[in-house]
């Protein structure tokens, strides 16, 4: 059947968007800083819920509701940064882990308290009326959620290997130590790829949202998601964190319409487990970022 | 005064003394050799200098400030730049990039800037696109001078440039040493060719289990019978 074929495509469209807004922020900070942040998919949650009261609820419009959950999701996100961060801290990534992944569950546990456990949503931006084609409909939502990616994804890509302080920061993931020598500062570049990655996962629950809900609960299987999707792209690389995210929408999509919905969570994590056991270096691996020398004097 | 001057610095590593009570001074147009075997601490000094360590006392000064106690970051913005030991370039960014993050002190670079470095080294010129880590061992010790240098320095510090590199690398980088020399660069040159380093510096310090044993003019020291056994391998 076209129309299935056609609909389960959209829905492809619109997850994978989601999974690369989260896997880009995940890669990005784990390039920078070598930490798996957990706590990714609290953004996701956070820019929704923020929306649910200023947009939803609240009744701003969304010119003034997307840049004030803009900024708040960013100063926490810097507030994660200094916390998760420490430079040279040597040999504590479990203990990395745990911070992360307390500060998701204390994120969570926050927003249960500041908003409740229901479940929420807002109107989808450019209404709800579907449009076809194909025999398929599809949401205009699903334009935003696309167009949201490919804009902030383009822009990040644009600013990494085109701008001067994009560059300085993938030097102080390379070699933070050769990053200091050249003037950059290295702690407050550090925390704006946290900041970056916080902006990316709050842009994600801003425009998935309408179509999707959210409630409190939602982050930690997002941020497993973002972190499967760049595990499966090959860790601390852009392009395989986008491609990641296409495979895992592809394969959850299809699964959801031809098999059934509870086989498409069994295939992330089959898929997730036989790439962590066989391809640890991931589908772009070969391509990681490494710097030449890695001793690490600073302190 | 001079441009850099160091008083009585000390570093340890733990229990590990690298520099007990080092004094030396660099000034403004000077090429100054620091010769020393390995382990002596030469590196643990440009570290201390550039900001990466810090001496527990004494003083470091660069033109006319203490820079004791400033990071690697702040250092490197007052006009100090470092050539690192191991070269330490960014391998997986292009030439090109190399060079502009060298300039990174200054806001990127200007016109002029890289013409000025690919004079120096035209080898360069040809793998600007290409990723650092791909180039052989000359090139990239080639790329860490030159972009020590984008970043217009006043001061630069280079820490065994020749290390590891075939003879004629070895030339052709104290060749370009030498036209540095000629454009009245300061310079402060760890070397582990004391020979070479000898004939290009104005004056030499000789640096043993972290202190300072000899220091004088480059070719006074070069004559005598001590450094000759130790370093020049008479
Ligand atoms: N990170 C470190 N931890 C512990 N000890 C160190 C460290 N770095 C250097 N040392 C010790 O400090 C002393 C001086 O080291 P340094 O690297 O400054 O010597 P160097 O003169 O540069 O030697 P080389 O010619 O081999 O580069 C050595 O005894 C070395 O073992
Ligand atoms: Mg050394």
């Amino acid at each position: 059947m076209l129309a299935d074929f056609v609909q389960t495509v959209f829905a492809a469209l619109s997850i994978g968007s989601m999974y690369a807004l989260v896997a880009v922020g995940v890669t990005l900070v784990y390039s920078a800083t070598r930490i798996i942040n957990f706590a990714q998919g609290e953004f996701v949650m956070l820019g929704g819920m923020i929306m649910v009261s200023l947009y939803g609820e609240g009744g701003w419009p969304l010119w003034a509701a997307v840049p004030v959950t803009l900024l708040l999701t960013a100063a926490l996100a810097a507030l994660l940064g200094l916390v998760a961060y420490r430079p040279g801290r040597q040999g504590a990534l479990i203990s990395v882990l745990i911070i992360t992944i307390g500060a998701s569950m204390a994120i969570s546990g926050s927003a249960f308290h500041v908003w409740d456990g229901d479940v929420h949503r807002f109107p989808a931006f450019s209404g709800d009326a579907p449009i076809k084609f194909l025999g398929a409909a599809l949401a205009p939502q699903t334009l935003w959620i696309f167009g949201a990616a490919v804009l902030c994804i383009g822009a990040l890509f644009l600013f990494l290997h085109h701008s001067l302080w994009g560059k300085a920061m993938r030097a102080c993931a390379i070699d933070r130590t050769a990053a200091a020598l050249m003037g950059i500062p290295v702690g407050p570049t550090v925390l704006a790829s946290f900041v970056l990655a916080g902006l990316l996962g709050s842009i994600a629950g801003i425009v998935i949202t309408p179509l999707t809900m959210v409630d409190y609960s939602g982050g930690m299987l997002l941020a497993i998601k973002g972190f499967s999707a760049a595990m499966l792209g090959g860790m601390g690389n852009v392009a395989g964190a986008v491609l990641g995210s296409v495979v895992f929408a592809v394969l959850e999509a299809f699964a959801a319409t031809y098999l059934s919905s509870t086989v498409k969570e069994l295939i992330t994590f089959v898929v997730i487990i036989l790439v962590l056991m066989f391809l640890p270096n991931g589908l772009l691996g070969g391509r990681q970022q490494r710097g030449l020398a890695q001793e690490d004097t600073l302190e | 005064m001079a441009l850099l001057e160091l008083e009585d610095v000390a570093v340890s590593y733990g229990n590990i003394a690298a520099l007990r009570g080092v004094s030396m001074a660099v000034e403004d147009g000077e090429i100054v050799a620091l010769i020393g075997a390995n382990g002596a601490g030469k590196s643990t000094l440009i570290k201390a200098v550039a900001g990466l360590l810090r001496s527990r006392q004494g003083d470091v000064r660069y033109a006319g400030r203490t820079i004791k106690g400033l990071d690697a970051a702040r250092v490197a913005r007052l006009g100090l730049a470092v050539v690192p030991e191991a070269r330490r370039l960014f391998g997986a960014m292009s030439v090109a990039e190399n060079l502009e993050l060298g300039a990174f002190v200054r806001g990127g670079a200007r016109r002029g800037d890289l013409e000025e470095v690919l004079t120096l080294f035209p080898r360069l010129a040809e793998r600007l696109p290409q990723k650092a880590a791909t180039l052989s061992g000359g090139e990239q010790q080639m790329l860490a001078i030159g972009r020590a240098l984008m970043a217009r320095p006043r001061l630069v510090l280079m820490d065994e440039p020749s290390i590891g590199l075939a003879p004629m690398m070895v030339q052709a980088i104290f060749a370009a040493i030498a036209r540095l020399r000629e454009q009245g660069r300061t310079i402060l040159l760890v070397e582990q060719n004391a020979r070479l380093a000898m004939r290009l510096a104005d004056r030499a310090y000789v640096l043993e289990l972290g202190r300072v044993t000899l220091a004088g003019q480059a070719s006074e020291l070069a004559a005598m019978d001590r450094i000759q056994e130790l370093y020049l391998g008479a």
